[in-house]
């Protein structure tokens, strides 16, 4: 007996709830030199930003415990390069394709999220709303309710695609935040994006990454992104993505109990680009000797009886 | 290290693609600084120690020291050896002359002076570009479009060869392509119009670096120079400042000033591409 594997998001259907965290993929190219993308559920590409983008010197990643810290900066080709030869390439594939974006100020993200859901080819934006706001000294903007609820507003004013706001969380009250943006009209949401965190060398004294501070993914993550996970799906109507130190089918049950409809992996999939894969087969197992037909069915149902 | 690599090394080091322009006006200087040659090495060395760590690069105006006769030749040698090792030095100092004679001037610029990079006036044509174009190690940049008052007279007037029709600087920009032998060549155009920025771009493609003198204090001109003057990956607009970065207080508190008045305009660089 099959078993269906397929779920829908804001009126996206995703042939499977594995897809690729941003920044851990680049636009697919590299991937598809390993497996046939077409197996993906779905892609987030690394985040666009209006110019292209540098980023920071090295050093800017730092194996940690169980994870890993990076300071990247946002390196990007920008938004020309990225819809004259990136999409196209993406737009080869059936899987969905969800467009990162990232700006400095809230005109940013309306301008891409406006250019970017005019293209063929793009299902969804995800907004990337742990940068600093330049106008406001560098807050983040998903830091607080407010800031990331007028991000959302502005994108969702001109988007012609639906928009899921990613959410940090390194933030005081994430339900709030989660609370904010769908009020101003997300279509869902994903979290988490990565933890504050920082590393020493002892020898030299100095700060293993250039940047200093950097963010933490890995497995050392999922209690704290599964937690809020359960939390926000608790307490808004919209889908919620989850992702944080994904590397197995069995990840991905406990998300999708706390609440996910869907998944993304990222950092595990640098040591083992095939893990999408794997991740599958382990799903499809755990569903079938459990008796289940659907994975819609366990979707929320951590707590019940 | 070839000025190209020096130059992208300490841009990407330093997260900015802010030169400053080390013009010394004695009539602007700081009160306490002394009005001589001393007090201006003096003012010059604290506006570097303020800024070398923001800044990809720092452009010596040769004028600004041969007004002070001999002993502002030797001033601007001591500056370009003061500025540190990892941060490109580029003479302004817009020269060229018939093959031999550019020589000389390339041996000042490159073997006495020791700057990494120079700038240099084509309308001579190629030989006279070609002897600083020898030394590979340098940058050879040549004006395309400046953006004084009186430069539309010649930069702006229609050139036909055959069926092709294209404003002078324009066919400038066409000609550094085939000037570019061994990678060193690069283009001064002026924050004037972001459309000829962007032009010029296109027709020298992704490697070649624009210096871009004539940004002012206001976010405005940065951002569209930026965005018009970069290459596909962000990288190689040169933005030059000069005065609001070096006369930004008259007070004692001037190097701290000057480095505010850098940081606000690398800052805005920062958050669009690093």
């Amino acid at each position: 007996m099959g078993v269906n594997l397929e779920v829908e998001i804001a009126g996206i259907k995703l042939k499977n709830p594995i897809m690729t965290a941003s920044g851990c993929f680049g636009y697919g190219e590299e991937a598809a030199d390993f497996f046939d993308l077409d197996r993906l559920g779905g892609i987030v590409t690394k985040s666009i930003t209006p110019l292209p983008r540098t980023g920071h010197p090295p050093p800017k990643v730092v194996e940690t415990d169980s994870g890993m810290l990076n300071a990247i900066g946002l390196t990007n080709v920008g938004l020309q390069k990225f819809i004259r030869e990136k999409l196209p390439f993406l737009r080869n594939y059936n899987s969905a394709v969800i467009v990162n974006i990232a700006g400095a100020a809230v005109e940013d993200y309306a301008m891409l999220a406006e250019k970017i859901s005019s293209e063929e080819g793009v299902d969804a934006v995800e907004v990337n709303i742990s940068c600093p706001n330049v106008e406001s000294g560098g807050l983040e903007f998903g830091a607080y309710p407010d800031s990331a609820a007028k991000v959302i507003k502005a994108v969702k004013n001109v988007s012609r695609v639906p928009v899921i706001p990613k959410l940090s969380p390194n933030v005081t009250d994430i339900i709030a935040v989660a609370q904010a943006v769908e009020d101003a009209g997300a279509d869902a949401v994903s979290l988490i994006n990565t933890l504050v965190g920082t590393a020493i060398d002892i020898e030299t004294k100095q700060f293993k990454l250039s940047n200093r501070f950097g963010g933490l993914s890995g497995p050392a993550i999922k209690p704290v992104a599964l937690g809020m996970v359960y939390k926000v799906a608790a307490n808004v109507k919209i889908p919620v993505i989850g992702l944080g130190g994904i590397s197995s089918g069995s990840d991905v049950i406990e998300f999708m109990m706390a609440g996910a409809t869907a998944v993304q992996i990222g950092t595990a999939c640098f040591a083992e680009p095939l893990v999408f894969l794997r991740v599958i087969d382990e799903l499809m197992s755990f569903l079938k000797s459990h008796n289940y037909s659907d994975i819609n069915q366990i979707i929320g149902t951590a707590g019940s009886s | 290290m070839k000025f190209k690599s020096k130059l992208l090394n300490s841009a990407i080091k330093n997260k900015s693609w802010l030169c400053v322009g080390l013009d010394p006006d004695i009539n602007k200087l700081p009160s306490e600084i002394d009005k001589n040659i001393a007090g201006v090495g003096k003012f010059l060395r604290s506006i570097i120690d303020a800024t070398s760590d923001i800044v990809c690069a720092y452009k010596p105006n040769s004028a600004f020291y041969e007004q002070f006769g001999i002993e502002g030749m030797s001033l601007l040698k001591e500056i370009i050896s003061y500025i540190p090792s990892s941060i490109p030095v580029i003479l302004d100092a817009k020269r060229g002359d018939i093959g031999n004679t550019s020589l000389m001037y390339a041996v000042s610029a490159f073997d006495h002076l020791k700057a990494d990079a120079i700038t240099v006036n084509p309308y001579m044509g190629y030989d006279c570009v070609k002897p600083f174009l020898e030394y590979k190690d340098k940058g050879v940049i040549v004006l395309c479009l400046t953006s004084n008052p009186s430069s539309a007279e010649f930069q702006k007037r229609t050139i036909s060869d055959n069926d092709c029709s294209r404003a002078l600087y324009k066919l400038v920009a066409e000609k550094v392509l085939s000037w570019n032998e061994y990678g060193n060549i690069g283009l001064v155009a002026g924050a004037t119009s972001p459309m000829e920025l962007s032009e010029i771009r296109e027709i020298i493609g992704d490697d070649i670096p624009i210096l871009i003198p004539g940004v002012g204090a206001q976010g405005g001109d940065l951002e569209a120079s930026l965005k018009m003057g970069s290459n596909s990956s962000g990288q190689l607009a040169i933005i030059n400042v000069s005065r609001s970065a070096l006369y930004a207080s008259k007070e004692s508190d001037y190097a701290d000033k000057s480095r505010a008045s850098v940081l606000q305009l690398v800052s805005r660089m920062r958050s669009l591409l690093f």
